[in-house]
């Protein structure tokens, strides 16, 4: 089989774009097909395991309505014993890897998911994909070629974003700034400092990372300030142009330095929640739009960006997709007796909001699975690139967790531990993510038990939250912004409120009609 | 200089192999590899020809043209060198490269400065010529970069990242290379042309190098436009030697030349050349285009031998020979179509390992890729192409295992037959248009042989496999049986005949569908708990009848022992109630039993038919003296007896429990209707084990009560059609129940029987007559007096007289006439009383 390098030494980008690009040319109906035939070959791998037993029973299902009538919708609790324990001899496949990732709100710290060689080889492909497209202004005609400086500023293993790498070597070489093995062991914060002083030596190609942290660096120029990196020393002819042009600009022109300036990057991937709000300001820094790639540790690479921001399109081959209508997703998290009914993506309309729920093929371990994302599909097709897939966007997590820029999830328990920890006489509160100059934040409204100053309360929790989450903390270190807001009630709004609407609030992301009933029983 | 001099015609036959070479190039796919061995062609015309030139003065100047000569040999080493940077992907020497060209840049300049060859010229058919201060400084450098060329080659070898084989043609050539510039440091050897016959040899290594190794594919129109290219310069070549050779002849002998006499010679010479033109077109057809007759005969052959052969395992052999032959894989497998629905693997190379079988259901994208019309397939299509995004991950596995390179199809009209699979082929190299032309016509010829002798395959199987079970038939067991005593296939084996018990009854119950069904269920669990050298056959109705090689005695009991116990949890771990079948199995062996196929069959019907006289569900081998007996001794008999005995009790008295619990009443009624169904067994004279039959069932006949709710049972007034219906179910939930207790399945008849009508308007399946198993008559007749004679939540109890006239007006309507006569003379002669 050629690699991808061996395909771009032979320039057979028609090719290469069929083979990773290919599936955007599916009717809807070949899709269908797709993820039936692949559905057929998960479940015969779960029927010959522990855990597909478990799940499906002892009879195998033997059509898509089947498996959908006889296995019951999963969550992680349901994996929990398996997986955390790393018990391989229960699964569908031999993992290679197993992916972790936090598990807030869970019954332990952290989630482990497998990865067995066909889904790395599905995910390369599918990254890969995301990478093509990256560095593409319409089909067919992509820019990535091998050796291309890669800034690779995303979390390396054992998180799903670190396996990329290790896929991708086998078909094609980047330079990774900074090399992965380096990578590997410097934090965060470290990690991206290092690629971008590399980059302003060697120049850069691609970036993959957080889309909050390209608009920080981003604004850090346009302010002059290079965040305490050291001089750049050129190796190539066109990074020392580059920076002389940069200098004469600053210096002599007296104009404001942007990114653009600097680099002329080919292909931008973000993920993170809030990747649509930061969009334009990437484009304004760095002269190219992002395109954005959507996946999670038990989902892998779900789906990708295209053109003409008209949403994502996924990927048929990596997940049997199901989704639950947002009215039912939310019923049923107040409601546990209620089992909401899925629909295939055949099924899903315009406009409308779904939890997904997913079935990894290759040999995945999670079946039928609710993974608590919300995804809204856009549009049926993209007309004007002949995409006949629906195209959709990442909304959210589901509404009892605030994700904020991709950098952590706060849930009911986070805020809490956060209360006590500070010793607030909170009588209640409710919290919802907003966004303030597109830049999402955390608003808590709060009734006290005793009055207390508002800078004091707000001060006490911003301290609190970023002791018990290690995550928040990285939000004011990275991104230099505060993402808290407080708004104190009067003593007695929860009761007014209790008086006034029939509805009880939710503690998270309550309705926006919900708050305002919450203010004005402030005001009465 | 004279004009056949080596040191003219060396330049000038490298010249025409090089621009051979680039017309080759030009006409084939360009790619990154091919364009910088492009230019590395270019710079090496351009030496040539100023070599060529150079030597012939011609104008302008011999200086002019050796200074043409040095702009390829100052270009080559560099060129060369990138060229094999590119081939080896290496993108860490861009310094080396960049100096390489910038010193080249330098000595061009010093070159047209006359640095290098400070002066040229002919002199008396002598080249002569003074170098300048910078000859031995290019030559150096150009050996240099020849050397780097050949380092960066061996340590992408080395560090593994670029496979030998891949590039030891081009090592080679670089060798020589470098041999023939270090020739020209030897003045003595300097003069005559080594380093650019040399350099031609190179040229041709590489650009075999690159087409065998799929960086050049080269059309097949521009392979045949070239051929005879060539053939037509040789000749004309020749055809102008000869006429100058001639000329020159003439020119000793006459001492002058004449125009006339030398067309004359042109016109004789062409008639001569007329039948060497021929055979020299055959042997260039020979040469360049062996592949395609060996081709056509590799198909006379193929074709003479599969026209005579009808057995299918013969034909694909033969076909696989075939491939084998003609294109040389490392590994061939035919995949043929199995039925309506699916392919598998019909035949592979001896030498290939498959870890599991291939089995494609129609929906398959590999067969719809060619009932779309396409023609071949190759394995970068299935990883690159979209429509493969659905083959499951273990199947393109399994592709790779095999090495797949290419599939064929084998079609006949529309019809796909089957595939062939191909793995790489053993030299490495891809597959030409030619070998994919012949693949295709082999294939299509041979899919009409093929289908023909899958029907004569399947006409030969459906004569000898039995339609329901797809077991094998009656004459074929016997032909079978037959050839393993005459030809004495195996010293001992053993023959077993496995009867289903009840099974009348179970198709009378159920009807023949469901019976044909149970058979089908039964076969495939035969099949599961045999060997698979055992040989298996579907008898007659529902018998079945097994060979088991190599075995006798306890051996043989072991294994119908095993068939036997695999029905019997089989049937009875489902939930379906109709699912309570058993079988019963006889055994005996050869030679011990008899020899010929009657003696052994009538001794292992024997042994089936004590089985099912000692109770049915019972596994027996032939003994000769008392008949059949089970070879367990008798202690161990008796042990197991003895347990079954005890589970079989605490059984039914735990059911009892069951439905005393439920209701009294219930348990009263049952065992009355125990105790007179004894009685009337006894008179009827039924043998110890129905009586047991009769006893146990009548126990139990309501135990599927305890479904019924008790607002029903206990209900006052007569019950509604669907409160009825409700009660009627009982019957079925009773054997839901006990058919889970091993044990107790001999009760099953007679419990489902005992609400039959004789009329057959009975509940629940409307049997009649004598098909009523006699146990269900017997019960039906003590159940309905025990109900007439007790009191009911809905009335009061009839006196004996007026029951018994009940049971006589209902005599051969809702009773078996003689059974009910035998009740009522039990009664009125006093052998029977009624009970409290």
């Amino acid at each position: 089989m050629s690699t991808l390098q061996e395909m771009l030494r032979q320039e057979e980008y028609n090719k290469i774009w069929e083979k990773y690009c290919g599936f955007l040319d599916l009717s809807l109906n070949e899709f269908m097909l797709i993820q039936e035939r692949l559905l057929m070959e998960q479940i015969e791998l779960l029927s010959r395991c522990k855990l597909g037993r478990r799940l499906m029973g002892d009879s195998k299902p033997a059509s898509i309505e089947e498996f959908r009538e006889k296995v019951p919708l999963t969550t992680y609790e349901d994996y929990a014993d398996i997986l955390l324990n790393k018990v391989e001899d229960a699964l569908p496949s031999k993992p290679q890897y197993w992916i972790k990732t936090t598990w807030k709100g869970g019954t332990h710290e952290i989630k482990l998911a497998p990865y067995s060689e066909s889904m790395i080889e599905e995910h390369t492909k599918a990254f890969i994909a995301s990478l093509l497209l990256a560095t593409s202004k319409r089909p067919r005609e992509f820019s990535l070629r091998a050796y291309d400086k890669f800034l690779y500023g995303m979390a390396p293993l054992p998180y799903l974003t670190g396996l990329a790498p290790y896929g991708v070597r086998n078909e094609i070489e980047f330079e990774y700034l900074p090399p992965i093995d380096q990578a590997e062991g410097l934090d965060f914060e470290k990690r991206n400092k290092i690629g971008f002083e590399l980059a302003l030596n060697k120049g850069v190609d691609l970036f993959f990372g957080l889309s909050s942290v390209l608009v920080k660096i981003g604004e850090d120029f346009a302010r002059g300030s290079t965040g305490g990196m050291s001089t750049p020393r050129p190796d190539n002819l066109t990074m020392m142009y580059r920076l002389l042009r940069a200098f004469m600009k600053r210096k002599f022109k007296k104009q404001t330095l942007l990114p653009k300036d600097l680099w002329e990057i080919k292909g931008i991937l973000c993920a993170g929640t809030d990747t649509h709000a930061f969009k334009e300001k990437i484009e304004y820094y760095w002269g190219r739009r992002p395109k954005e790639i959507y996946g999670g540790t038990e989902i892998a690479t779900v789906a990708t960006e295209t053109w003409g921001d008209s949403g994502l399109t996924f990927f048929p081959d990596v997940n049997f997709l199901e989704f639950i209508p947002e009215k039912d997703s939310l019923r049923s998290q107040y409601d546990k007796s209620f089992i909401p009914k899925t629909i295939l993506i055949n099924e899903i309309r315009p406009k409308e909001r779904y939890e997904l729920v997913i079935t990894k093929f290759r040999g995945g371990a999670f079946v039928r699975y609710r993974v608590g994302d919300i995804i809204e599909c856009l549009s049926l097709h993209n007309k004007a690139y002949n995409i006949s897939i629906p195209q959709i966007r990442f909304v959210d997590r589901i509404s009892n967790i605030i994700d904020l820029a991709g950098f952590t999830r706060i849930t009911t328990a986070t805020i809490d531990q956060a209360v006590k920890l500070g010793g607030l006489p909170v009588e209640n509160w409710v919290a919802c993510k907003q966004y303030e100059d597109k830049e999402p934040i955390l608003h808590i409204y709060m009734e006290l038990k005793d009055e207390m100053c508002f800078d004091s309360v707000k001060d006490i929790l911003h301290e609190s939250l970023k002791e018990s989450d290690s995550d928040y903390k990285d939000i004011q270190m990275m991104l230099g912004k505060d993402p808290l807001r407080i708004t104190l009630l009067p003593k007695g709004s929860f009761n007014e409120y209790k008086k006034k609407s029939e509805n009880i609030i939710t503690k998270m992301n309550p309705s926006q009609q919900s708050i305002e009933v919450l203010l004005d029983s402030k005001c009465s | 200089m004279e004009p056949f001099s080596y040191l003219v015609l060396v330049p000038l036959i490298s010249f025409i192999c090089y621009c051979v070479l680039l017309a080759i190039i030009l006409g084939s796919r360009k790619n990154k590899v091919v364009r910088y061995y492009t230019v590395y062609i270019a710079a090496m015309i351009i030496w040539s020809l100023g070599s060529f030139v150079m030597k012939t003065n011609f104008p302008p100047s011999t200086i002019f043209w050796n200074r043409i000569l040095c702009i390829g040999l100052i270009s080559m080493p560099v060129i060369f060198y990138h060229f094999t940077l590119v081939l080896t992907d290496t993108k860490n020497q861009k310094i080396n490269l960049a100096v390489g060209y910038f010193l080249a840049f330098l000595l061009m300049i010093g070159n047209f400065s006359g640095l290098i060859m400070y002066e040229a010229y002919v002199e008396n058919n002598v080249f002569i010529y003074t170098l300048g201060p910078l000859a031995s400084v290019m030559a150096i450098w150009s050996l240099c970069y020849m050397f780097l060329a050949f380092i960066n080659i061996i340590q992408k070898v080395k560090t593994k990242k670029i496979p030998f084989s891949r590039v030891k043609f081009i090592l080679f050539g670089l060798v020589l290379v470098i041999i023939g510039g270090l020739l020209n440091l030897i003045p003595s050897l300097g003069k005559y042309p080594f380093d650019i016959v040399l350099n031609t040899i190179n040229a041709l290594f590489i650009a075999y190098s690159i087409y065998r190794y799929r960086f050049l594919e080269i059309h097949i129109i521009v392979k045949k436009g070239l051929s005879y290219s060539l053939y037509t310069l040789a000749l004309t070549g020749v055809y102008i030697a000869a006429i100058l050779g001639v000329q020159l002849i003439l020119l000793r002998i006459i001492g002058y030349n004449n125009t006339t006499l030398t067309l004359a010679m042109a016109v004789l010479l062409a008639l001569v050349f007329q039948p060497l033109k021929n055979t020299l077109q055959k042997g260039i057809d020979r040469l360049f285009y062996r592949e395609k007759l060996n081709h056509q005969v590799f198909l006379r052959d193929f074709s003479k031998i599969i026209n005579n052969v009808l057995d299918i395992n013969e034909l694909t052999d033969s076909l696989l020979e075939a491939v084998n032959k003609a294109i040389k894989p490392h590994n061939a497998y035919l995949i043929l179509r199995q039925g309506k629905e699916a392919y598998a693997i019909a035949k592979s190379s001896p030498n290939s390992q498959l870890e599991e079988d291939i089995k494609y259901s129609n929906n398959h994208p590999i067969l719809q890729w060619f009932n779309m019309g396409r023609q071949l397939l190759t394995m970068s299509e299935i990883e690159s192409s979209s429509f493969f995004t659905s083959l499951w991950s273990m199947e393109k596995k399994q592709l790779r295992s095999m090495g797949t390179e290419l599939i064929v199809p084998i079609k006949l009209r529309d019809q796909l037959v089957g595939l062939l699979i191909l793995s790489e082929k053993k030299g490495g190299e891809s597959y030409t248009q030619e070998e994919m032309d012949l693949l295709f016509t082999l294939m299509n010829n041979a899919a009409v042989v093929i289908e023909n002798a899958k029907l004569y395959e399947d006409a030969k199987y459906e004569a000898i496999t039995d339609g329901l079970t797809k077991l094998n038939n009656h004459r074929y067991f016997q032909e079978i049986l037959s050839k393993c005593i005459s030809e004495k296939t195996y010293d001992v084996f053993s023959v077993a005949m496995i009867d289903v018990d009840l099974f009348k009854l179970y198709n009378d119950l159920y009807g023949h569908s469901a019976g044909d069904r149970a058979l089908i269920k039964i076969a495939e669990v035969i099949k599961k708990s045999t060997r698979s050298e055992d040989i298996i056959a579907r008898y007659g109705g529902e018998e079945f009848a097994v060979i088991f090689p190599n075995i006798e005695g306890a051996a043989s009991l072991r294994a119908i022992e095993r068939i036997r116990r695999a029905v019997e949890s089989c049937f009875c771990s489902s939930k379906d109630v109709n699912e309570f079948l058993t079988i019963s199995v006889g055994v005996a062996s050869y030679p011990r039993d008899g020899l010929t196929n009657e003696e052994i069959l009538d001794k292992a019907d024997s042994a089936m038919y004590a089985a099912k006289r000692s109770g049915r569900n019972q596994s027996v081998v032939y003994a000769k003296k008392d008949n059949s007996i089970n070879l367990l001794n008798n202690k161990e008999m008796q042990k197991v007896q003895d347990s079954i005995k005890t589970a079989y009790f605490s059984a039914i008295y735990a059911l009892a429990a069951t439905i005393d619990a439920k209701d009294h009443y219930t348990y009263g009624h049952s065992e009355n209707v125990s105790n007179y169904a004894v009685a009337l067994a006894k008179a009827a004279g039924f043998d110890e084990e129905r009586i047991d039959i009769v006893k146990n069932a009548g126990l139990l006949h309501d135990i599927g009560k305890i479904g019924v709710p008790e607002s029903i049972l206990t209900k006052k007034e007569a019950l509604s059609p669907d409160e009825y219906e409700v009660m009627k179910r009982h019957v079925d939930m009773s054997i839901s129940i006990i058919k889970h207790v091993p044990n107790l399945i001999k009760v099953i008849p007679a419990i489902m029987t005992h609400h039959e009508r004789y009329d057959g308007k009975g509940y629940p399946r409307g049997v009649k007559g004598e098909n009523i198993p006699i146990e269900g008559r017997c019960l039906c007749i003590v159940d309905a007096f025990d109900a007439m004679t007790t009191d009911r939540p809905y009335r009061k109890a009839l006196s004996y007289s007026d029951a018994l006239m009940e049971l006589r007006k209902n005599s051969g309507i809702q009773f078996d006439p003689q059974l009910t006569e035998l009740f009522i003379s039990l009664f009125e002669e006093g052998n029977i009383t009624g009970v409290a």
